[in-house]
């Protein structure tokens, strides 16, 4: 069955104080910073590491092989445990200056100046416009070089060390499709945003969704009455044009549309 | 007529394209089973898990099961609206890439907002078969939800429609049939759930300026503290928002639920009583709605302005951006916002109509269906015709909108580049029909037609058709009132060349009107008269012909010397179909006033050759006459209508696309409507139940219905005749008594069916004439939903016809006189409730009193040769005619002794008091000549 009860990446409703990755599998491949934002928080990464630049790259190899387990983000730090070389694994923690309540009074005024912002944000998205905006307030909402605290308790003394480094990577690729996170680490967790959000319009909060069942019981079944059977939909004159696919880097959107039209044809045809 | 006993159950599989149907019966009797499945069952109030043996079938070949096929369960029709409205979302584009639960490639449906509707009124008409498959081996059975089903197995079609065999395609995980994992698609997907499968719909509502201000423009800023206006005020649409841009036009904007269209809210009640709102809406709600605005945003630029703010309510438009807005609603309708555009618009827009033109001097027996007309385009607004200068302000608008009679007016493009082409043709048949129905069918869909007098008068003269007209010189029969009607009818479809089909049921005189139709038009001088019908019924025509009209020359067209010469002007030529489709040269190079098709469903699948051959043969006028309901399966109304009145129903791709499936699969009632009338003019039915007609039948009305030998036959025949004539008169006294008796025995049953002399069981197709009858008279008899008694003297042809009719398919009961007195009553008490429509007797049954009057026909397949025991004894003993009007059958073979004995018989019948007993010993009493002329084969 199609996953529909559930939505995952940007826009999921997660559990509220904290983000748990958990274990992160092994990609080869993987890109860290593929937004803008991200890209800023590596560079402030980078930023720190200026002393041993050869750190990051054994960092990114770590978070690419698995060695990254049981990461959670929580307000103002984010923590996991780093396999090194050695068999028990390194805890490692990354601690992020968080604003007080006055800070925040004016992080929510900014973002809550024009609906586009939050619009962006549950799309998954940071405009650097937010940013801007929350920066004429004084406050910057990505954590510069010092505001960034990174600890590990393994033997290397190079601040970051390779293992705080790949948490570093990891919380960039988070960053990429939730930008919730990185208000977490600023102190407050999406729910909390998205009410105050919704106070500073003029009003209160919702009340929670009714869960979606997906089974009954055969003998509920058996004793209902059924209504009247609906006359089927009236199909369209000719095949119409595929929905369309929203923009995706690294997907061949025309060939899916292709694939989509074809079954159009079809249908059409199985009822002629 | 389907199968009321198999069940259907969707299982859904992994990914979708796995899914499947079982079909299964409750008694577990499926035929074609191939497997078996676990079904919950309600058995005595307590649900039971047990396997059942089932015809399983994958999603391609269960849909051709349920579309095609005769399942007629609960369950099965529920199934078969959700594949035709599944399909019918796919074939409008509406599906996407998604993942199934374990995580692999699967295309999904995204139904639009009145499908979810629809699903959600389908899962509440689901029968409990339909979804009975157990999730749970043990405890409590839990089955799948209706709901969760529907969408299963419309994702089920739609993983399957959309994947090919290809491989090498640059997105493998959803072109082939390999399961694949989603996760490479992750983004896309996730981009999918949160931009296309919301729950909740933009509303975009255009406001229309204030007349007032006409002259004056301000870009109006809409108030932040905007009052929340009615929720029934913004389903309106009536008027802008108080206090937002009331001098230009604005866009007010509003959130509406996709599952239920009708729950509208301003945008502004969101902002300032959201729990109430996400309270109806659902906690997802805000989510969709900003998200919506976003990707609206994206198609319709004007709208960030509205996201600049940051509790915006509506949004002042510039003239130029409506344009715009028109010609991104669709795209804003994929993005989940819906145009409102106010109802002054849309009720006040021009329209387009359609009109013939021709002077009024021109006469209706000008009209020729191939005529090519004239039509033009006319455009009215609120049903006046637009002025020369209204139609000039239309065409050189530059606005989307303009002001036309003191309202604003949408200026419709394509309307305005169809008027500019101003004249255009249309087939004569096509503007009948338009004028019919009140709608011209164009490429640019149906517009209103407005028929030219000379079309109207036509119209007008069709409705009144059938008024009476006097009975024909050289008719030697009093027509009934009916018929007589019948007969105007005819004569005015013929007159106007338009043709047409008359299906009385069978016994109300269908082949008397038609030949007192050709009396009348001899005297109109319209030429010979052709009448195709199936072998069968050629004697019958015939006889008729003689009995009704002896002035009449009628010859058959038929047998291997047949021939067409000399064809006089007021005659009529018999041909079956088989040499209609032999010999369609020769029958289509004469000159026929009239061509007419007797039991004209052998014409109903338009591309057999009997159609064709039809076609062929060009005529003055045609009719068809029919005895079955040909309504019920419209392609076959088509082939026929097509053929007495061609170009009418047009093409029969159109048809089946613009009239039969809307009116069998989606009980459409405007397309219903449109059948109605475009068929009643050209169709006229009587039933035997009609108020007016029941009393005039008379009790019994009995036909001959002559049949041919087969060559099987006619072998036989000639020999038994040569072999034992030579006997008889060698013999004489008693031997030479019994040697007659021995001799006609044997003729009759050669007659009845050579199996049946001979001694086999079978096989019985196509080897005896009556057979053959037997099976077209049942097939009409069948479909009209009537029952029939047939009679033989026979107990072993009734055994034969038995089983004959269960290998078609009939059910039958069968009574003779080896049946015990408590069998005979249950057989008659089953057939008087209708449990099988055709009961076999033999004679020798004797029964009396049985109460068999339901049946409306009675067929004698072959008689007793007495004068005293005639069928009178047989209706009084079975009470025929009493309750009812009985049509009563004969089966005679021609020119055989059967065709004889039944003149003998009614030529002796005023010296029935001469005949002894109740035997047939008095033909033994004929001398060797007179025997010998009886049992000829001429």
């Amino acid at each position: 069955m199609t996953d529909r009860a559930h939505r995952t990446g940007g826009a999921g409703p997660a559990p509220d104080e904290e983000i748990a990755i958990g274990d992160v599998p092994p990609a080869a491949r993987r890109r860290f910073g593929a937004t803008w934002w991200s890209r800023a928080w590596l560079d402030a990464l980078q930023q720190q590491a200026l002393i041993d630049p050869n750190r990051l790259p054994r960092g990114r190899t770590y978070a690419r092989s698995g060695a990254v387990r049981d990461a959670v983000v929580a307000a103002g730090t984010a923590s996991a445990r780093v396999r090194g070389s050695r068999p028990t694994p390194y805890q490692v923690e990354v601690r992020v200056a968080t604003f007080d309540d006055a800070g925040w009074g004016r992080v929510l005024d900014a973002i809550g100046g024009q609906l586009a912002h939050t619009a962006a944000l549950l799309d998954g998205e940071l405009p650097p416009s937010i940013v801007d905006d929350v920066a004429a307030a004084g406050l910057p909402l990505l954590p510069g070089p010092r505001e960034l605290t990174v600890s590990c308790n393994c033997p290397d003394r190079a601040v970051p060390c390779k293992h705080a480094a790949a948490l570093c990577y990891v919380l960039a690729d988070l960053l990429d499709t939730d930008p919730f996170a990185l208000l977490l680490l600023r102190g407050r967790p999406r729910t909390a945003v998205l009410d105050a959000l919704r106070d500073r319009r003029g009003g209160t909060a919702p009340a929670p969704a009714p869960s979606m069942v997906d089974t009954v019981a055969a003998a509920e079944a058996y004793a209902r009455l059924p209504a009247p059977l609906p006359t089927p939909l009236p199909p369209p004159a000719g095949p119409g044009t595929p929905v369309s696919l929203p923009a995706t880097d690294g997907v061949d959107l025309g060939a899916l549309t292709a694939l989509a039209a074809r079954a159009a044809r079809r249908a059409h045809d199985l009822l002629s | 007529m389907g199968d009321h006993a198999v069940h259907a159950t969707f299982l859904p599989g992994d990914p979708a394209r796995r899914g499947t149907f079982a079909f299964w019966r409750s008694d577990g009797r499926i035929s074609d089973t191939n497997s078996e499945f676990v079904v919950a069952q309600s058995a005595y109030g307590r649900i039971r898990r047990h396997r059942t043996p089932a015809r399983i079938l994958p999603i391609d070949a269960a849909v051709r099961r349920l579309l095609d096929g005769d399942d007629d369960t609960d369950s099965a029709r529920a199934w078969r609206a959700v594949v035709l409205s599944g399909l019918g979302q796919l074939a409008a584009g509406r599906l996407a890439p998604g993942r199934s639960a374990t995580g692999t490639a699967a295309w999904r449906v995204l139904p639009d907002p009145a499908a979810t509707d629809w699903l959600h009124r389908c899962a509440a008409a689901m029968p409990p078969e339909a979804y009975a498959a157990p999730t749970t081996g043990a405890g409590r059975a839990l089955l799948r939800t209706p709901a969760s089903l529907i969408t299963a197995c419309w994702d089920a079609l739609a993983d399957t429609l959309a994947r090919t065999a290809a491989d090498g395609s640059p997105v493998a995980a959803y072109a082939g049939d390999e399961p694949l994992p989603a996760e490479p698609y992750r983004r896309l997907l996730t981009a999918i759930d949160t931009e296309l499968a919301g729950s909740v719909r933009l509303v975009l509502r255009l406001c229309l300026p204030t007349p007032a201000e006409q002259g004056v423009r301000e870009q109006g800023v809409p108030a932040r503290d905007v009052p929340a206006p009615d929720v029934a005020a913004a389903a309106d649409g009536a008027s802008a928002p108080d206090g937002a841009a009331g001098n230009g036009f604005s866009v007010a904007l509003a959130m509406r639920s996709a599952g239920d269209p009708s729950l509208v809210v301003e945008l502004a009640r969101l902002w300032s009583a959201p729990s109430e709102v996400l309270d109806r809406f659902g906690a997802d709600a805000e989510t969709d709605v900003l998200l919506a605005l976003r990707r609206a945003a994206r198609v319709w630029p004007p709208l960030s302005a509205a996201l600049a703010e940051h509790a915006p309510s509506a949004l002042p438009l510039a003239d130029e951006d409506v344009d715009g807005l028109f010609e991104a609603a669709e795209a804003l309708g994929t993005a989940g916002a819906d145009v409102l555009w106010p109802a002054e618009l849309t009720d006040h827009s021009p329209r387009l109509a359609a009109t013939t033109k021709r002077p009024a001097a021109t006469g209706p027996a000008a009209f020729g269906l191939t005529d090519l007309l004239d039509f033009q385009w006319q455009a009215t607004l609120d049903g006046t015709a637009l002025t020369e200068d209204e139609l000039t302000a239309l065409a050189e608008a530059k606005r989307p909108l303009i002001r036309l009679r003191g309202r604003w007016v949408r200026v419709d493009r394509s309307l305005v580049a169809r008027l500019r082409r101003r004249r255009q043709r249309v087939g004569g048949a096509q503007a009948l029909a338009a004028a019919l129905t009140g709608t011209l069918s164009t490429a640019d869909g149906e517009v209103p037609f407005t028929p030219d007098r000379p079309l109207a008068e036509l119209v007008e003269r069709l409705a009144g058709a059938g008024s009476e007209v006097p009975p024909p010189d050289g008719l030697d029969a009093t027509l009934r009132p009916y018929q007589r009607r019948g007969l105007g009818w005819l004569a005015a479809m013929t007159g106007t060349g338009l043709g047409g089909c008359l299906a009385d049921d069978m016994g109300l005189g269908k082949t008397l009107q038609i030949i007192a139709l050709h009396l009348h038009r001899h005297t109109l001088h319209c030429g010979p008269t052709l009448v195709c019908c199936p072998a069968s019924l050629l004697g019958n025509w015939e006889r008729e012909v003689h009995r009704f009209a002896p002035g009449v020359a009628v010859r058959r067209f038929h047998g291997s010397d047949r021939d067409l010469g000399a064809l006089a002007g007021d005659e009529i030529v018999l041909a079956s179909y088989g040499v209609l489709r032999a010999d369609t040269a020769t029958l289509a190079g004469a000159r026929w006033g009239l061509v007419v098709a007797d039991e004209a469903q052998a014409a109903k699948n338009p591309l057999s050759r009997t159609a064709k051959a039809l076609r062929a043969v060009p005529a003055a006028a045609r009719i068809a006459l029919t005895g079955t309901p040909v309504e019920n399966r419209l392609t076959d109304l088509w082939s026929i209508v097509d053929w007495t009145t061609p170009g009418l129903l047009g093409p029969l791709a159109d048809f089946r696309r613009r009239i039969a499936n809307p009116v069998e699969r989606y009980a459409d009632a405007d397309a219903t409507r449109r059948l109605a009338t475009l068929t009643r003019p050209f169709l006229l039915r009587r039933r035997k139940s009609d108020p007016g007609i029941a009393p005039e039948l008379p009790p019994k009305t009995e036909t001959d219905v002559l049949v041919p030998l087969t060559a099987e036959q006619t072998t036989l025949y000639e020999a038994v005749v040569r072999d034992t004539m030579a006997e008889i008169e060698a013999a004489e006294g008693v031997a030479r008594r019994g040697l007659v008796l021995k001799l006609l025995t044997a003729l009759k049953q050669i007659c009845n069916h050579p199996a049946q002399y001979l001694g086999e069981p079978g096989p019985l197709a196509g080897r005896s004439g009556k057979l053959t009858a037997l099976d077209e008279l049942l097939d009409v008899i069948l479909a009209e939903g009537e029952s029939v008694l047939v009679f033989s003297q026979y107990v072993q042809l009734c055994r034969l016809l038995e089983r004959h009719l269960a290998d078609r398919g009939v059910d039958t009961l069968l009574l003779h006189g080896g049946v015990g007195v408590r069998q005979r009553e249950e057989r008659v008490r089953r057939f008087d409730e209708g449990g099988a429509p055709v009961f076999l007797l033999s004679l020798k049954a004797a029964g009396v009193g049985l109460n068999l009057t339901r049946a409306s026909h009675v067929i004698h397949v072959d008689r007793w040769w007495n004068p005293a025991v005639e069928d009178q004894a047989t209706d009084r003993a079975y009470r025929i005619g009493q309750d009812r009007p009985v049509q009563v059958h004969r089966l005679v073979t021609e020119h055989t002794v059967e065709d004889r004995v039944a003149k003998l018989i009614a030529d002796k019948r005023a010296l029935a008091d001469a005949v002894v007993g109740s035997g047939e010993t008095w033909l033994t009493e004929l001398s060797d000549t007179e025997l010998a002329d009886l049992v000829a084969l001429s």
